[in-house]
């Protein structure tokens, strides 16, 4: 019962997080750029709620969530939701590897995904054949991408016995 | 990946892919895919706009709040400005030295009594006037060389000699303790309510003709009538003026004039 509620709560807030962080995908703060560089929070969250939630439920979740990128960003409709439902079927089927192995190839596993992102935002949306976009864009922003993993990471190292000791009670 | 998730994938990746393809015929669907987001959009812009009508707003009472300090500090120089002039004003038409003087303290609530800080040192002695603007305040009653005490019309000691707006009658005003002064034992009807009376010259405390108060009410005693004048001048004021070279005897007053032989009531006996 306590599990139960426990991972009711999780998935509550998983999604609150969703649904802001496309919030922040979409209007692209200046607080959440570094020097006019996107963040990819979208693809931290794919990640780890892919690796941690239920599969049926990712699907679906990230199928609605591109379908709302899509309608804001002016990219084909479904466009965003192909390339997310392609990622998370790739780590579900990577899930053990990259579970078992060590936290560095979890790290190279957002870089890539990031770097795929770039290039599919990028390359195949906007259609951007600058080269200096390209450096800008196609690698800097998954650098920072995983960057900020790795301070998420941190933080949640910190606070994670707490939120679980307040879920508990 | 079991079969189910195998069927949900490509399902849902067909999904995608027929929106894709028939992007141009799907506008309702872009529509809609907004929709969710609505609410944060507005949330975000409903506080954006209260966050800046707040500095707005904040700015505006600053500006107002300046506006009322100009405003302000403008209203006590014209003040300070209407005073100056009353000031040069009396001082042209009394033609007698006055010494300004600052109050110290006061216990007017109590018995009356004033200190200032200007003494012998400065040319005050007793028995010398002291008014401001509007009229009399009081006499002097001791003085050191630094300071001087001042018994104000508050007192209940406090007399002084009126005469009315023709000058023709004269009466012995005392304070009543309360800011007042009382004309007792005066058998005239004469005086009216709301009628000036002015100071005699009389006694050499003051000089002739300053405005000391207005009749408040006149009350009939079995015998005689009984007279309450409110005062003009108000006691909660910061300066005085001491008018000193009213009374020339101020000297013999304090005892320093060695021609003064001695007294015999009202009258001093000098060596000629």
């Amino acid at each position: 019962m306590v599990s139960n509620k426990k991972n009711l709560i999780i998935y509550i807030l998983y999604t609150a997080v969703l649904y802001f962080t496309i919030y922040f995908s979409i209007t692209c703060p200046p607080i959440l750029s570094f020097m006019g560089i996107e963040l990819y929070l979208l693809i931290i969250l794919l990640v780890i709620m892919a690796m941690d939630l239920n599969p049926y439920y990712i699907l679906l979740v990230f199928m609605l969530c591109g379908y709302i990128m899509d309608s804001f960003i002016h990219s084909p409709m479904g466009s965003h939701s192909l390339f997310f439902i392609i990622i998370i079927v790739m780590i579900i089927r990577f899930k053990s590897i990259i579970y078992k192995n060590n936290f560095l190839l979890r790290l190279s596993y957002i870089f890539f995904v990031s770097f795929l992102y770039s290039i599919f935002k990028y390359v195949f949306i906007l259609n951007s054949h600058d080269i200096i976009i390209s450096i800008k864009y196609l690698i800097i922003s998954p650098v920072l991408t995983v960057l900020i993993y790795l301070l998420l990471r941190f933080l949640k190292v910190i606070f994670t016995e707490h939120i679980y000791d307040i879920i508990s009670e | 990946m079991n079969r189910n998730l195998y069927i949900i994938t490509i399902v849902l990746l067909l999904t995608t892919i027929i929106t894709i393809i028939g992007d141009k015929a799907f506008t309702g669907l872009r529509h809609a895919g907004r929709m969710p987001m609505i609410p944060i959009l507005k949330s975000v812009s409903f506080l954006s706009n209260a966050v800046e009508n707040k500095h707005l707003l904040n700015a505006i009472l600053n500006e107002r709040g300046h506006n009322n300090i100009a405003l302000y500090r403008q209203q006590s120089l014209e003040n300070e400005n209407k005073q100056l002039r009353r000031i040069l004003k009396l001082k042209m038409n009394l033609a007698h030295n006055l010494i300004t003087s600052e109050i110290l303290a006061n216990s007017i609530d109590n018995n009356g009594y004033l200190i200032i800080d200007k003494g012998t040192a400065h040319g005050v002695h007793k028995q010398m006037g002291v008014m401001f603007l509007d009229g009399i305040i009081g006499k002097i009653i001791e003085s050191d060389p630094g300071n001087s005490l001042i018994e104000t019309y508050m007192n209940i000691n406090f007399k002084i000699s009126l005469t009315d707006k023709n000058g023709m009658m004269f009466f012995i005003g005392r304070s009543n303790g309360q800011g007042g002064l009382i004309i007792d034992n005066a058998e005239i009807k004469s005086l009216k309510i709301n009628d000036t009376l002015f100071t005699s010259g009389l006694g050499k405390l003051f000089p002739a003709s300053i405005p000391v108060g207005q009749v408040k009410s006149i009350e009939t005693n079995e015998q005689n009538e009984i007279i309450i004048i409110d005062m003009f001048q108000s006691l909660n004021t910061d300066f005085v003026f001491i008018i000193s070279d009213l009374n020339d005897n101020s000297n013999e007053m304090n005892g320093n004039n060695p021609s003064t032989i001695g007294k015999v009531g009202w009258y001093q006996i000098k060596r000629i």
